[in-house]
């Protein structure tokens, strides 16, 4: 926790990008689990993730931030190669004009994990 | 240096995720990218060195300006002898040019026609149509350009959207004082154009509220169309001459409202959707330069509540659904389109589609049948199959029929005159009454009173003069379908009646005068042949198949279900009063399950085909024999060819089907694009490598081939000449845009009107249908292009079109929807197949062997093969295996080879499948343009595109920068920590 004192960032943002990564691997699994969008591999990425957050209140911050960063990485890889069909329908406009909510609730939280996991390697500890 | 280091890492993190990840998608999609992109994934190498002529299939022209000229000029043709003159009170048409040419066009349809369906059929980059302007202008009519401008300038708030017919109200457009000042200068006439059109994926609503149209129905006049032509009504002798209305729809608009004398309309024009150049003839016709031959290929309903279809039309889902929902599937393996389980619709109405009801019951109702209950004819119809009126007029005369029992067939003949003022066309239709007798209702055959069999568009004719015209009728169009009796065909002992007419009510007219004395038909007009039963000469070894698709014969139905057919028999008692209940059984769950995977696949069967031979023979060996005959696709060489195919070849050819067949390097067969129609092809010329505008670098390669207008129109030509030569102009855009595969010759059934697709198909009749695709087919195939019917089978919606199960009895099936399939392959050829999304009872369609194998193959000789409608997205993979063997030869999508995996051993019928299927894929392909260029000495090699080398070689960096960037990182760190 000494590391929470002279740099409390480092501790609260890995928790923070732990759990949205785990909130939005179960909302992932929850809207997509058995179609062919869901991808096991991005799911279990992001749990992943999620659990490497606790490493930051033991000090590892810095490794924790860099690994949580590759892991959300590909796992918005694997998640973007499981709906890029699904997203090539709609730009078709043939069987779906529009995405669907779950699609755009569960693309902006897959990308604000990445996002915060970026910001979580970039700063400074 | 710390930072330095994250930040490369960062960035050089997300570059390598993306370019890794891009690899992996880019590469199941290489030909689409490739194509898009116009780089070839292939090569074709010559070894021989010799010069040898190898366009098998040769084109006409020398440059696609010429051919695309062509196109727009046949365009025009179409629809100058397709589209349908309904009214013309007073001779109101045609408007004499000069001094009625200052016309007012009312409808936002004025700026935004309908030219062309939505989904799979529309072009990618369509050439610029000629308007209501230009077809107008150019056939010199004066156009009211303030109004013109009125609709232009506010065209998007207007326009149709979703299901809201919209348009602009008579006070919208009467809101600007200077567009009704305008009206006084431009009232030689008031043209109303009233537009409806839909496409895939979506029918049209009947009855929901959100859709404007009166009472939520989108084929209904809405509130502001109707104040237009109340509008213009008051203004009618005073400020315009004349009001004149054009149907711009494919799919027909109730038309009571033609006849109400509130809106005092003087003519309307039937012209479907318009295709690229349309408005031309439109425009024409109106002035008189061509004189209108269209006859409708569409009963035209006064409101279509009065078609018996309309009760069933949509989608049910089964009564005790909610008890078995648990066992199937929650997605279909995805999340959107989602295949249906528990949702059927019932084909009720068996044959008594269109005409068929409407003339049979008309003509039971006159001739006191005991059960017709009430029909008024005229409250129901509006204008009959076959109607459609000329500036001139004919006469007929000489009719007689003659029979050939050498060649069992009928020759009718009859002379037309013309005895009019102007040169016109006239359709000579021939009518078939079959006798309704004791046997066909104890065995629940249905006959309609009349029934097309044969027609003929005679020539220009000037006024005076007359043409004989000869029709062949088969002996086997006599018969009828026994399903319930000897199951096949059966012709009936009794008396048999030809008519030569002008519509089909004209045809029952004098059916009913023949029989009955009555005086509203011409008896001069029927022949009558008296015939004995005759159950043997036309059923040809055919028996029942779809007894699976007949809810009163399928052997795990419930005994709960309240169904039951329409019957001539009993009009008032079988009449549907509402959709009918059906239950789901736990065996037909069973059967609609076991579809979804292989468990009915017996293993253990070790006797596998030949596989690696070495025979040397490359696929254009198998083109023709030493003596330049066609090798046939049973002949035993195939063996010897196929044996040379590895396992792996096998399953990579069967499963590459999106929009394509694959490239097999080992024996020089071309990877080939088979594409959509089918009112043109919807690609660029210059999309296709394989084409010759990509090979000659044409200038006009990045045009797209003209688009027609709906196929109805092409069917209300009854014109076989103008279909043959729609075929030929498909075949020609074919080679030029590289297609070797045309999905394009949709035969589905106008059912009802509401089918959002109806602008794919021809008609309610399955002969005219049949007859005009047949010559489409031939034409097309003409030039190497290989012709998909679709969809087979049964597909007649759009809603809940995935899985759909549709209930239909055996007669109906056959008489009517298959019947254009099997015209269109036994008369015009057509070399290959795509199947419905739909489930013929429970079984899908591409998992019917009934379907795939027996009927196009086994009865029909089909020697092509059978695509699927779209596979991903749709469909399981794990389905898949059933469908091969049930003869679905290939999925129309790329999926991995890996899937046949598992049949490597012990699945040796598979096996025999998986190469039987890549026959009839090697032998459609061999037998098309795709082997234009090819020779003895050609060899194909795979290359890399060089898009997707760029790809690789980006991951490659991109990886290389990735590692080194970690490295630095976690080197950075480690010295960080060590200070």
């Amino acid at each position: 926790m000494s590391g929470f004192r002279s740099n409390p960032l480092s501790v609260i943002l890995p928790l923070i990008c732990s759990a949205l990564s785990v909130v939005t691997a179960l909302l992932y699994r929850s809207w997509f689990i058995g179609s062919a969008e869901f991808n096991q591999i991005a799911f279990y990425l992001m749990i992943g993730a999620g659990a490497l957050g606790i490493l930051a209140i033991i000090g590892l911050g810095d490794f924790a931030a860099s690994v949580q960063f590759l892991m959300l990485l590909a796992s918005s890889m694997f998640y973007i190669y499981g709906m890029y069909y699904y997203v090539s329908i709609v730009l078709v406009g043939i069987d779906l004009q529009s995405f669907s909510t779950a699609f755009i609730a569960c693309s902006a939280l897959v990308g604000s994990t990445v996002a915060l996991s970026t910001l979580n390697v970039l700063i400074k500890r | 240096m710390r930072t330095i280091s994250k930040i490369c890492h960062v960035v050089f993190s997300f570059l390598f995720a993306i370019m890794l990840t891009a690899y992996f998608i880019t590469a199941e999609n290489v030909g689409i990218i490739s194509a898009a992109l116009n780089q070839p994934t292939s090569e074709r190498i010559d070894v021989s060195g010799e010069i040898q002529d190898t366009d098998y299939f040769k084109t006409n022209y020398t440059c696609l300006d010429d051919l695309i000229n062509d196109g727009i000029a046949l365009s025009e043709e179409i629809m100058a002898e397709g589209a349908v003159l309904l009214k013309n009170d007073n001779n109101c048409l045609p408007l004499n040019i000069e001094t009625e040419k200052n016309i007012s066009i009312f409808g936002v349809a004025s700026v935004d026609p309908a030219y062309g369906g939505e989904g799979s059929a529309a072009a990618t980059n369509p050439l610029d149509p000629v308007d209501v302007k230009e077809g107008f202008e150019n056939a010199g009519f004066t156009i009211n350009d303030k109004l013109y401008g009125f609709y232009n300038k506010n065209k998007n708030a207007y326009v149709s959207t979703g299901y809201k017919i919209n348009d602009a109200s008579w006070s919208d457009v009467t809101s600007d004082e200077k567009v009704s000042a305008s009206f006084e200068q431009y009232g030689d006439a008031a043209i109303v154009i009233l537009k409806r059109i839909r496409g895939e994926n979506g029918d049209l609503y009947y009855n929901n509220p959100s859709c404007d149209g009166e009472g939520g129905n989108y084929l209904a006049l809405n509130e502001n169309e109707k104040s237009v032509l109340r509008g213009l009504a008051e203004l009618k002798g005073t400020t315009f001459n004349k009001i004149i209305v054009l149907l711009n729809a494919p799919n027909q608009i109730e038309a009571e409202f033609l006849f109400d004398p509130e809106y005092k309309i003087d003519a309307a024009l039937w012209i479907g959707s318009v295709g690229v150049s349309g408005m031309s003839a439109v425009g024409k016709i109106l002035s008189g330069e061509i004189n209108p031959s269209g006859r409708l290929s569409d009963t035209f309903w006064m409101e279509h509540r009065y078609n018996p279809v309309m009760a069933n039309f949509g989608v049910r889902q089964y009564a005790n659904a909610s008890d078995y929902s648990s066992q199937f599937p929650t997605t279909s393996g995805n999340s959107y389109t989602g295949m249906n389980y528990t949702t059927y619709v019932m084909y009720q109405e068996g044959i008594y589609v269109g005409y068929r009801y409407a003339e049979t019951r008309y003509y039971d109702v006159v001739s006191l049948r005991p059960g017709a209950g009430d029909f008024d004819y005229n409250e129901a119809i509006a204008y009959p199959f076959g109607y459609g009126l000329s500036y001139t007029s004919f006469d007929y005369k000489d009719f007689s029929v003659d029979y050939d029992n050498k060649t069992d067939s009928y020759t009718v003949s009859v002379t037309v005159k013309n005895t009019g003022n102007v040169a016109g066309k006239e359709v000579v239709q021939i009518y078939l009454q079959k006798p309704y007798t004791d046997y066909d209702i104890k065995n629940h055959i249905e006959k309609s009173a009349a029934e097309l069999v044969g027609y003929e568009k005679t020539e220009a004719l000037e006024p005076g003069s007359e043409q004989q015209i000869t029709v062949t009728i088969k002996g086997s169009q006599l018969a009828s379908y026994d399903a319930y009796g000897i199951g096949s065909y059966y012709l009936d002992a009794g008396s048999y009646l030809f008519t030569a007419a002008r519509n089909s009510h004209e045809a029952t007219n004098n059916f009913l005068a023949k029989n009955y004395g009555m005086d509203i038909g011409d008896t001069n007009m029927v022949a009558s042949f008296e015939k004995n039963a005759d159950p043997i000469t036309y059923s040809n070894g055919i028996v029942n198949l779809f007894d699976g698709g007949d809810i009163l014969r399928y052997k795990n139905a419930s005994d709960k279900n309240n169904a039951h057919y329409i019957s001539r028999n009993d009009w008032v008692g079988t009449m549907p009063t509402g959709s009918v209940d059906i239950y789901l059984t736990q065996d037909m769950v069973d059967d609609i399950l076991v579809q979804n995977g292989d468990s009915w696949i017996e293993s253990g069967n070790t006797a596998y085909p030949t596989y690696g031979k070495d025979a040397g023979l490359q696929l254009i060996d198998m083109r023709a024999d030493n003596e330049g005959n066609p090798i046939p696709s049973d002949s035993e060489y195939w063996d010897e060819f196929m044996d040379q195919l590895t396992y792996r070849e096998i399953a990579e050819l069967i499963t590459t089907g999106l929009r394509k067949t694959g490239l097999l390097e080992s024996i020089g067969k071309p990877s080939t694009v088979e594409h959509n129609g089918p009112t043109g092809l919807t690609q660029k010329y210059g999309e296709s490598v394989n084409g010759l505008a990509y090979i000659y670098g044409d200038p006009d390669s990045s045009k797209s081939p003209p688009y027609y207008p709906s196929l109805g129109i092409l069917a209300s030509t009854f014109n076989t000449d103008i279909a043959a030569k729609f075929g030929e102009m498909l075949g020609e855009d074919a080679l030029w845009a590289g297609y070797s595969g045309f999905y394009g010759i949709g035969l589905n059934t106008h059912r009802s009107a509401y089918d959002g697709r109806n602008f794919e198909y021809y008609s309610e009749d399955p002969f005219l249908s049949g007859a005009q695709a047949a010559k489409v087919v031939a034409g097309l195939q003409s030039k190497g292009c290989n012709a998909y019917v679709k969809h087979v089978a049964g597909y007649e919606q759009q809603t809940c079109r995935v899985g759909l199960s549709v209930w239909s009895n055996e007669q109906a099936y056959r008489e009517i929807y298959l019947e254009p399939f099997r015209m269109a392959i036994v008369d015009g050829g057509a070399s290959n197949a795509m199947t419905s999304y739909t489930r013929i009872g429970v079984t899908l369609c591409p998992a019917s062997r009934e379907l795939c194998t027996d009927f196009l193959r086994g009865e029909c000789g089909m020697d092509g093969f059978v695509v699927s409608d779209m596979w991903k997205g749709r469909y399981l993979d794990s389905q898949l295996v059933t469908c091969l063997m049930a003869g679905c030869d290939l999925p129309d999508s790329d999926l991995s080879a890996d899937i046949y995996d598992k049949y490597a051993e012990n699945y040796g019928d598979v096996a025999e499948q998986m190469r039987t299927a890549a026959k009839r894929i090697l032998y459609a392909t061999v037998n098309s343009n795709a082997m234009n260029g090819i020779s003895a000495g050609t060899r194909i090699v795979k290359v890399t595109p060089p898009w997707q080398q760029a790809v690789i070689a980006g991951t490659i960096v991109s990886g290389i920068l990735f590692l080194l960037s970690t490295l630095g990182y976690a080197i950075t760190g480690i010295s960080k920590r060590s200070f």
